[in-house]
């Protein structure tokens, strides 16, 4: 490249917007994974054995299976569920963007849900039976008692979540989305190769503040709920 | 109790928000695929795609009255993408060929390339004809699924072929000595030969034609054809020519 400035620049905006992306469809699919593993743990713990085994197939599927063969499915794969039926006209088809964070958010509700389950259960069943002899409804009792608490045992393990998440949102290229990792490779075509690690180390080091960013957020949020002297006070 | 509710009816609207946000794809939109990588096709600048190919399809767009959407993806997910309707139209500098008429319908060819090869600037490999790189002392490099590994594959089984998945690939393990010549289209390896030091020494003349692709039996093909047409024997045309190919 002449002009090394222009080139610093072009390329800063790049990744800038990149950035931007791989951001929302990380917070995008943690959002959605966090919406539905809160039934989804709930309704292991409490449900009916239907309901249990139900929620059990859809944590087994979606933790078993790699994430970008559920991002291909989510996808590709959707569109081609007509020929199941007979009718190869019939397609679900999922744009890019929804097509990600579905993917994502769906798999992250899988492990988040377990994460909820493991801090449901750590809760002293005397909550529960406290909050019940005051008079609260079932219901009550676990969503507003129980499942409070939970929340905050659960930070530990969502900071780890955001970041397997994070980490996890390269993968999205496969499915046109401009990613970060993208627009670092659409940077190394474009100086025809001059540069490489000048490229990558910059975007792993983005990753890494990103990452680094979010566990402060978690630690802060963390910091804010703690409640010294009570019985689920961390060391 | 209250303040939970309107926490999980919040997250529920935001989740809702990022996604309907990503979910609109206008019916008046035309669903661009294509494959940044290939200069001067197409190739990312400032983080937007852009390029020949992709300069031709906003005045195809315009004329169809559509606006143009575009989706980077590797090259050969393409065919699969177009064939499912997850995109409209391909524009990637891909050849039509007989094999790929089997599965995707063409437009008329817009554009004609031949296939070179590229070495090393300064190497003294005494190559001098396609032929003599039916060598097994050689290392070639080519794009996957291009018509370049295809030549190679059927001309020149006796090298050592390699395949990639990016062009840039290959230029790479070219001065990294891990290969002796790359076989790739012409005008980028023109390009090529501009910014690396790398030497341009023969033409393979295959006269490829590119055209645009469209899923089997797309009501969409005469239209794009009859856009084509019109953009082809305009001002534009002109003056995307000149823009990416300085002349």
């Amino acid at each position: 490249m002449e002009d090394l400035g222009q080139f610093l620049l072009y390329s800063a905006i790049a990744v800038g917007k990149g950035a931007l992306v791989t951001i929302v469809v990380t917070v995008a699919s943690l959002l959605l994974g966090f919406v539905l593993a809160v039934p989804l743990s709930i309704g292991r713990t409490y449900g009916n054995r239907p309901i249990q085994f139900l929620i059990q197939l859809y944590e087994g599927f979606f933790r078993g299976t790699p994430h970008i063969v559920t991002l291909f499915i989510f996808y590709f794969g959707l569109r081609h569920v007509g020929e199941l039926f007979g009718n190869p006209a019939f397609q679900i088809a999922i744009p890019p963007f929804p097509a990600a964070v579905l993917a994502l958010g769906i798999t992250s509700s899988a492990y988040q849900s377990l994460i909820f389950r493991s801090s449901i259960q750590a809760i002293s069943r005397d909550q529960y039976n406290a909050a019940r002899s005051l008079g609260m409804g079932r219901w009550q009792a676990i969503l507003t008692i129980v499942f409070v608490q939970a929340l905050r045992l659960s930070i530990p393990g969502l900071t780890n979540e955001a970041t397997i998440v994070l980490k996890d949102s390269p993968i999205t290229y496969l499915v046109a989305i401009p990613e970060m990792l993208t627009q670092a490779r659409g940077i190394i075509d474009s100086a025809m190769g001059k540069v490489f690690f000048e490229v990558l180390i910059p975007v792993s080091l983005i990753y890494f503040g990103l990452f680094v960013l979010s566990n402060k957020l978690f630690e802060m949020l963390d910091e804010k709920l703690k409640i010294p002297g009570f019985e689920l006070e961390r060391r | 109790m209250k303040k939970l509710v309107a926490v999980v009816l919040v997250l529920c609207v935001v989740s809702g928000a990022l996604f309907a946000g990503g979910a609109q794809e206008g019916k008046d939109e035309l669903v661009v695929g294509t494959s940044a990588g290939f200069r001067t096709f197409e190739y990312r600048e400032m983080g937007e795609v852009t390029g020949f190919d992709i300069d031709l399809m906003k005045a195809i767009g315009e004329e169809m009255g559509r606006e143009i959407v575009v989706r980077d993806m590797d090259f050969d997910a393409l065919i699969e993408a177009v064939s499912t309707g997850t995109i409209d139209v391909v524009a990637a500098g891909m050849t039509i060929t007989d094999e790929r008429k089997e599965r995707v319908d063409f437009t008329e060819a817009y554009f004609v390339a031949d296939q070179a090869a590229l070495v090393r600037e300064g190497s003294d490999l005494n190559l001098n004809s396609p032929s003599d790189l039916n060598s097994s002392d050689l290392t070639i490099g080519v794009q996957n699924d291009t018509t370049g590994a295809f030549w190679v594959d059927e001309n020149a089984s006796n090298a050592k072929i390699q395949k990639y998945g990016k062009y840039i690939e290959t230029i790479q393990d070219l001065e990294n000595r891990n290969l002796d010549v790359i076989v790739l289209d012409k005008p980028v390896a023109e390009a090529f030969e501009k910014n690396r030091p790398t030497e341009m020494i023969f033409v393979i003349p295959t006269d490829e034609a590119y055209g645009l692709a469209v899923k089997k039996g797309s009501p969409m093909l005469d239209d794009l054809n009859s856009a084509l047409k019109k953009v082809k024997n305009s001002d534009t045309w002109d003056a995307l020519i000149k823009e990416y190919f300085g002349s």
